[in-house]
């Protein structure tokens, strides 16, 4: 378990976070200048904070109270940079070799080369760093990490500056790597899509401080503010003045005038009419209704009528959207590639669309 | 050739060898300290270190008198406990040549050892190697290139100090008179044969030397 409760102040920027994290692969994510990097370092000791502790499996790490500041080397906490950094005068076997020690060598071959198969890098052993390419460097800065048996990995944006599919499958390499080590994992990115495929748990870090905690579900499904929801790149979030509560049936009715519509939300304890509330609607819960089929009555409270403005289509899906008011668009609608081919839209065509209360998120924050 | 000759050729790779040994050692490690320690009074160090460079030798060998001396604020020490003194000896050669070669050796090598990137030495930290390990399998080896040059610069600079090695040293025939002291003595008493001589020899010499250095560096072989 890895305990941080940290302040540092920089001046123009001020960290202050306490944070308890499990075994896995915890994500920091937040836009640049949310102090994750700055976090990672003073868990690794590379930054002293001004008052706190940080402690990982029960080893006080840094206590400002108490005087410990364990330096960096007696950690054993790994750390992969966004520039893989790896020792320009040494080979790659040489590399990966570095961290360990107090082993025979024998016993240390074996590592590394266990090392070199299990992170694809067999046949580079003798090559220098300039000789390979981006993604063998970080790979072989991924397995001189864990080489060393750490107890606590942490990997600052490691893939940032490599190609999307040398990142791709380094992330595989990661996830699988995790799995089999069971070394707890600590990634900083601010890329959305990394960190849900890469998180079993996501800290969504601004401004120095933590916004939310939880399971990527969590974070992405229900974001508990206003920011994380932006940050996460949350589509259709609106604001808007409930006007009718209707408690017996858990629903409610906001008018969100910027877009002129109407809409049946779920309803949320103690909320009275006049409050102001946001909430949101994930793209792929819009449905595209179809003229000749009937409508489900679970839809009937929220139906538009207005047209597609535009259509992108994004691998396996299309985006398409929609727009009734005179903004720009409302409605962010993502709909499958079957679903698209099978309905024949077409920019500038009218359609009905429509969405259930029950999948609409009410953002917690007042 | 001349015995005597022979003596100053011998005496003054003598004394810069040893001058450039002690300025490999000391001048790395300062450059180290001045490099990637913050302290208080690291300027005044720094400028200290570097005056040398731009104060006339004869300034810089009139402070050597003033700390080493029979009565130096150091050496009245020295000669109190031990009788001896190290003035007028091969070692004050020495000594001169150190301090004056010491800015070349500390002003390469540190702006090597700062070059060396930053994330390589946390890298290092992080996986367990404290400073002393990542000094000599990081830092070292990635500044060997600067610390190579500061010791050719060093060397040369070591070969030709003239003037605080006179003023420490003397011109002892047969004891401490280097090459260029004993160039300056042929010249001024006007034997132009012994002088010239020497001149010639000298400046072959250093130039064999310079050009096995640059080789050696170039290849970056220690």
């Amino acid at each position: 378990m890895i305990e941080i409760r940290v302040e540092k102040d920089l001046g123009n920027f001020s960290l202050n976070l306490s944070l308890s994290l499990q075994k896995g692969m915890t994500v920091l994510f937040g836009p640049s200048g949310s102090g994750k990097t700055l976090t990672l370092h003073a868990i690794a000791g590379l930054v002293e904070p001004d008052s706190g502790m940080v402690r990982v499996n029960g080893v006080v790490y840094f206590n400002k109270k108490e005087g410990v500041n364990l330096p960096i080397h007696r950690r054993r906490v790994g750390y992969v940079f966004q520039d893989p950094s790896l020792f320009p005068h040494m080979t790659v076997f040489e590399n990966i070799a570095y961290g360990i020690s107090g082993l025979p060598s024998g016993e240390r071959k074996r590592r590394v080369n266990h090392m070199i198969e299990r992170m694809r890098l067999g046949g580079l052993e003798k090559n220098f760093p300039h000789q390979i390419s981006g993604g063998q460097k970080q790979r072989t800065a991924l397995a001189r990490a864990l080489a060393a048996s750490p107890v606590l990995l942490l990997l600052d944006e490691p893939f940032a500056s490599l190609d999307n599919p040398v990142r791709e499958k380094l992330r595989l390499d990661l996830l699988r790597i995790g799995k089999e080590d069971r070394t707890p994992l600590i990634f900083v990115t601010h890329d959305v899509e990394e960190a849900f495929i890469l998180a079993d748990e996501v800290v969504v870090l601004n401004n120095g401080r933590v916004e939310q905690t939880g399971t990527k579900e969590d974070i992405f499904y229900r974001p508990q503010t206003h920011k994380v929801a932006k940050f996460l790149g949350v589509k259709n979030i609106f604001h808007g003045k409930v006007t009718d509560i209707r408690p017996g049936e858990g629903e409610m009715t906001v008018w969100v005038e910027k877009k002129g519509f109407r809409s049946s939300i779920p309803y949320r304890e103690g909320a009275v009419v006049g409050d102001w509330v946001r909430f949101c609607i994930r793209p792929e819960e819009i449905m595209i209704l179809k003229e000749d089929r009937p409508i489900k009555k679970n839809l009937k409270a929220n139906i538009f009528a207005g047209k597609i403005v535009r259509i992108v289509e994004k691998g396996a899906e299309h985006t398409l959207f929609f727009k009734q008011s005179q903004d720009d668009y409302d409605f962010e609608i993502s709909i499958s590639n079957l679903a698209y081919r099978s309905l024949r839209i077409k920019e500038g065509q009218m359609v009905n669309v429509a969405f259930k209360w029950e999948s609409i998120w009410l953002i917690p924050e007042v | 050739m001349d015995e005597s000759v022979l003596f100053s050729l011998r005496l003054s790779f003598q004394v810069a060898i040893a001058a450039t040994v002690l300025v490999v050692l000391v001048g790395t490690g300062m450059s180290l300290i001045l490099a990637r320690k913050s302290f208080k009074g690291k300027e005044i160090l720094d400028i200290l270190l570097t005056l040398p460079l731009v104060l006339p030798p004869t300034v810089t060998g009139y402070y050597l008198i003033l700390f080493m001396g029979r009565n130096g604020l150091l050496g009245k020490y020295l000669f109190h406990w031990t009788g001896w003194s190290i003035m007028f000896t091969w070692y004050a050669a020495v000594l001169a040549s150190f301090i004056v070669a010491l800015p070349l050796m500390i002003k390469t090598t540190r702006a090597a050892i700062e070059s060396v990137d930053q994330n390589l030495i946390k890298v290092s930290y992080t996986l367990g190697h404290g400073e002393l390990k990542t000094f000599f399998k990081v830092i070292l080896p990635l500044s060997r290139k600067g610390i190579i040059a500061g010791a050719v610069l060093s060397f040369a600079r070591a070969m030709g100090e003239f003037g605080a090695t006179l003023m420490v040293a003397g011109n002892i025939p047969g004891k401490t008179n280097t090459m260029p002291i004993a160039i300056y003595t042929s010249a001024s008493s006007g034997d132009w044969s012994k002088a010239n001589m020497m001149v010639v020899f000298f400046t072959l010499v250093s130039a064999a030397f310079l050009y096995i250095a640059n080789r050696l560096s170039k290849r970056g072989v220690w």
